[in-house]
């Protein structure tokens, strides 16, 4: 019998070694890794998962047997298939992480062994860490905790072979265990030294997933994001705040336009803007923006960024830049996760930035089409005798008088789409106005150009940060306002003109019917907003010092500390750190062992001491029962001292010497003797 | 039978005894927990101090069939343990078996006969079993011994030697009584009349179920520290020539468990260890001569119960 045991264990052949109910376990723990990127997956890899692990819970579960050989190939073969057909390749981040989902899944066919199972669960750890690809927030992060958690009381299980903790018992030991890594993981992300730049190379499609602006606009680009209650970014004031029609965030200028699509010049000079900083100190905006990944460049700002240092550096802290011609910042590496920066702002500065060439770029027009704008152009330019100001005046008033509707259902737009819009549907959204209007300024000569950025942004009353959303996206007008050598870039917002409440008071009191709002946006529910607003809160603050932690903030901290904010410090530090929390391991496990074996020993010795103090020491060879008897003789104590007191005595010969686990008297015991 | 019906049995047993023997209830708990700890009393007392009579009493109130050996420097083994005698009319030999197949054996004054007869004796006790002439007999169950010796220094004796000694579990000595018992017992009737006349408490199976229960009384993880700190104590101290034997120690124990449920406890407490102890380890642990020869003279259990603390 001991020796086909040792047999079985060393070959480890036998299936009946594995428990069944570990096993069962296994499928479940795959599907719980993977299940944020799930919904994100292709259909086909989604099914094959889910199908997968339905069919190993039937098998594990009713004892069927495994498909043979050829079948199992079969399905090796359908699940590339799915891949392939879903992706197109079998690597990068979405497909690798599928991949590695459907592998896992087949290799519980052929899990005999621990080995397998261990196999199976360390991969599942990988596929839960890649979920952070797809998100970063708290939720996630508390989700992948819990998931880890689970995993690790596999891997107990596993190791507990002999079944002596039951499950529950597994999963009590990993949440201690997980709770015991916290302090170790919060000064590992403190101290551990940051890396500016992703440390090894991720694939192209890493950080896919996200929303927002694009770097294009065209009819129904913007007013698809209405309807999205994310967050775009989030920006902290410190001092003034500009009021509501002042929010316009610049983030892209597009200057060329092919007729239904503008886009950004492809050939953008790398020269800097000529800025004229206005001299009034009020209009000043110190702020610090939260930014939500969106995987472009851009960084929006309010007009016009202020000069750090010298003119080339804007930021005074935050993420590696570059200043463009027209006055926008642009980030070296896309935005791939929450990146903070703080700038100021002045409000009254003149953008002079005109070269002859962005003359002629910003005038474009394509040919041969909309004939009846270019008309109506011409009419207008006509009757306010060649002048700008009055023809700028002219279109918007154009937009007023002639029942043009803003409204988050434009319809759609043909070949002349200046034409259909301006003279056809009427019903347009920031877009249609900024793109009608810029196209009206061209056709009078007007070098003008769309900007796309966002518009408006709410204050959270509970951490006084503002907090801008998709749903503010806007894109709007900028017209070289003057003469070619005295001009400069003037911000025309034609949507202001049909609806100035859009601009007044916000998207969500434009007058849009708010179905297509999201709720959160939606007037009323103030108990909602209130819980909204909570939320948002917390989101902010995760993003500033989880995500948004890096080498700046490392460093500040450090220099808090009085130290220089060199890596070698950190270094010295974290070591510091870990050993001193590998000597309060040590300590907690040595007294954890001697307080679990003699909680009860612990505090009859206490009583012991204090009876002492109280002149009856017990003498190292003196039984609790001769002591007992000693001690009420010498003492002189009430009778309900004395009773508890030969309570206490009872008590411990019981627990100490008896045969008795009893848990009640144990805690009675000790709050008794504890009391006296 | 229930562990409350032999408790209330054993404590009957203790209150008859202890009408007959007077002033002697420490003597009486030690030497029936030897009992019930299915161990061999040794009593060593001067002659005349109530040791056969104590014998006589235990085996009267017990319910146990009683036999007393006088031993004699002329003893033989086989007048201890039987002996075969050939029949005429079936042709056969036929086993008469001796004093010692018998529930109870008083070996009174055992270091007067040889240690040939002596040993014989002790292997009996500690086989539970007599061989004699190729053939292995069980003794009856229970079975229990009380020696009784003298004082080494009388004329005319063979002391037991130590490895001997250590088949008692223990050895008491009951010493003169007190005076008011001594007087008592002078007033007082006829002893041998009085032990006629005590009613059984037990018999053979009740007794046999009792050392059962004694056996199983609790000893906590505790406890066997206190009693390995005694056991090195005694192997270290260099107070003694020789330690305690792994056999010692659980006479110890054993004997703490049958005291404990003469208290009616079901577990063993550090007092019923020093309890027995001096019963238990005087006799098997001799002291160094040096120790033997200071003035005022101290048991090996007097040093142990100094110097081992209990945790």
């Amino acid at each position: 019998m001991a020796g086909s045991n040792h047999k079985n264990a060393k070959t480890g052949r036998t299936n009946s070694e594995l428990d069944r109910a570990l096993l069962l376990m296994l499928p479940p723990g795959i599907l719980l890794s993977v299940l944020p990127m799930l919904a994100d997956m292709a259909l086909p890899v989604t099914l094959l998962a889910a199908l997968l692990g339905l069919w190993q819970m039937l098998i594990i579960g009713y004892r069927l047997k495994n498909p043979a050989r050829l079948v199992q190939i079969l399905i090796l073969l359908v699940c590339f298939a799915a891949l392939v057909f879903s992706y197109g390749y079998v690597i990068g981040r979405q497909a690798g992480v599928a991949l590695l989902t459907l592998m896992t899944l087949l290799k519980l066919f052929e899990t005999k062994t621990h080995r397998d199972c261990y196999i199976i669960v360390y991969s599942c750890l990988f596929i839960t860490a890649s979920n952070f690809f797809q998100s970063q927030s708290v939720w996630l992060m508390l989700y992948v905790f819990a998931v880890v958690i689970y995993l690790l009381s596999l891997l107990i299980a596993l190791s507990d072979r002999r079944h002596s903790l039951g499950h529950a018992g597994h999963l009590r030991l990993a949440g201690r265990l997980g709770l015991y890594a916290l302090p170790f993981m919060l000064v590992l992300f403190v101290l551990f030294p940051r890396i500016p730049g992703p440390l090894w190379g991720l694939p192209d499609d890493a950080f896919s997933a996200s929303t927002g602006l694009g770097e294009e606009m065209s009819p129904g680009s913007i007013n698809q994001l209405v309807s999205s209650s994310a967050i775009a970014f989030r920006v902290k004031f410190h001092g003034q705040v500009p009021p509501q029609p002042q929010r316009y965030w610049r983030a892209l200028v597009l200057s060329s336009y092919d007729g239904r699509t503008w886009r950004r010049d492809d050939a953008p000079t790398s020269a800097l803007p000529n800025l004229e900083y206005g001299e009034k100190q009020a209009l000043i905006y110190d702020y610090t923006i939260t930014l939500e990944p969106h995987n472009h460049h851009w960084l929006p700002t309010l007009q016009y960024p202020l000069p750090a240092t010298d003119n080339r550096r804007v930021l005074m802290s935050g993420p590696a830049h570059r200043f463009s011609r027209e006055a926008l910042l642009l980030s070296k590496e896309p935005v791939t996760h929450a990146l903070n920066y703080r700038l100021r702002s002045q409000a009254n500065t003149l953008n002079r930035s005109l070269f002859d060439r962005e003359s002629y770029k910003n005038r474009l027009l394509p040919a041969g089409r909309n004939p009846q704008t270019l008309a109506l152009a011409k009419q207008l330019l006509e009757s306010s005798h060649y002048q700008a100001p009055a023809y700028i005046r002219r279109v918007l008033q154009y937009f007023r008088d002639n029942g043009f509707v803003y409204t988050l259902n434009p319809g759609s737009l043909g070949e002349n789409a200046m034409d259909d819009f301006l003279f056809g549907s009427r019903r347009g959204f920031c877009e249609h106005y900024a793109s009608a209007f810029t196209y009206l300024m061209r056709a009078a000569g007007i070098p003008a150009r769309v900007v796309i950025g966002y518009q408006g942004g709410q204050m959270n009353p509970l951490d006084e940060y503002m907090i801008v959303r998709q749903s503010d996206a806007h894109a709007w007008t900028e017209i070289w306002y003057g003469t070619r050598d005295n001009g400069y870039w003037k911000r025309i917002d034609p949507t202001a003109a049909v609806s100035p409440d859009r601009i007044e008071r916000g998207v969500q009191n434009a007058g849009l019917d708010s179905a297509g709002l999201p709720l959160l946006l939606a007037p009323g529910n103030p108990l909602l907003k209130q819980l909204a607003f909570f939320y948002d809160s917390l989101q902010h603050q995760w993003n500033q010092w989880v995500i948004g932690y890096d080498q700046d903030k490392q460093a500040s901290l450090l220099r808090a500390l009085g130290l220089e904010g060199k890596a070698s410090d950190l270094v010295l530090l974290l070591t510091v750190f870990m050993g001193l929390g590998a000597l309060l391991v040590a300590w907690l496990l040595l007294r954890q062992k001697t307080r679990e074996r003699d909680r009860v020993q612990y505090h009859y010795r206490r009583l012991c001491s204090r009876l002492a103090r109280r002149g009856v020491r017990r003498n190292d060879a003196e039984g609790p029962r001769d002591y007992e008897k000693r001690v009420l003789q010498t003492l002189d104590l009430k009778p309900g001292q004395r009773s508890q007191l030969q309570f206490v005595f009872r008590a411990y010969r019981a627990l100490h010497y008896g045969n008795h686990n009893n848990p009640k008297l144990e805690k009675l015991f000790i709050s008794r003797a504890r009391n006296f | 039978m229930t562990d409350t019906d032999s408790k209330q049995r054993l404590t009957s047993a203790m209150s008859e005894i202890s009408r007959v023997i007077l002033g002697k209830d420490r003597q009486i708990r030690l030497a029936l927990s030897c009992l019930l700890a299915r161990g061999h009393c040794l009593i060593e007392d001067q002659p005349g101090v109530g040791k056969t009579t104590l014998a006589h009493t235990m085996a009267q109130v017990l319910g146990m069939d009683f036999q007393r050996i006088q031993f004699t420097s002329d003893l033989l083994p086989a007048d201890v343990l039987g002996v075969s005698v050939y029949n005429r009319d079936d042709g056969s030999f036929e086993f008469h078996p001796g004093p010692i197949f018998s529930h109870f054996v008083l070996a009174d004054e055992i270091n007067r006969a040889t240690p040939k007869t002596q040993s014989a004796l002790l292997e009996a006790m500690e086989e539970y079993q007599v061989t004699a002439e190729g053939q292995t007999r069980a003794l009856p169950q229970p079975f229990f011994v009380i020696a009784t010796q003298n004082p080494s220094h009388q004329i005319g004796t063979y002391p037991l030697p130590e490895s001997q000694l250590d088949r008692f579990l223990m050895r008491i000595s009951l010493g003169y009584p007190d005076s008011n018992a001594e007087r008592q017992l002078l007033e007082g009737e006829d002893r041998r009349q009085m032990i006629q006349q005590l009613a059984a408490v037990f018999n053979s199976a009740s007794l046999l179920q009792a050392q059962q229960i004694a056996a199983g009384i609790h000893v906590s993880p505790a406890i066997l520290d206190y009693v390995q700190a005694i056991l090195q104590f005694t192997r270290e101290s260099g107070v003694f020539e020789t330690g305690l034997s792994p056999r010692g120690g659980l006479a110890l124990i054993n004997a703490a468990r049958a005291w404990a449920l003469l208290e009616a406890e079901t577990y063993v407490l550090p007092e019923h260890i020093q309890q027995v102890l001096p019963a238990v380890i005087n006799h098997r642990l001799p002291l160094q001569s040096t120790q033997q020869d200071s003035e005022a003279p101290r048991s090996a259990a007097d040093h142990i119960l100094e110097s081992v603390a209990i945790a």
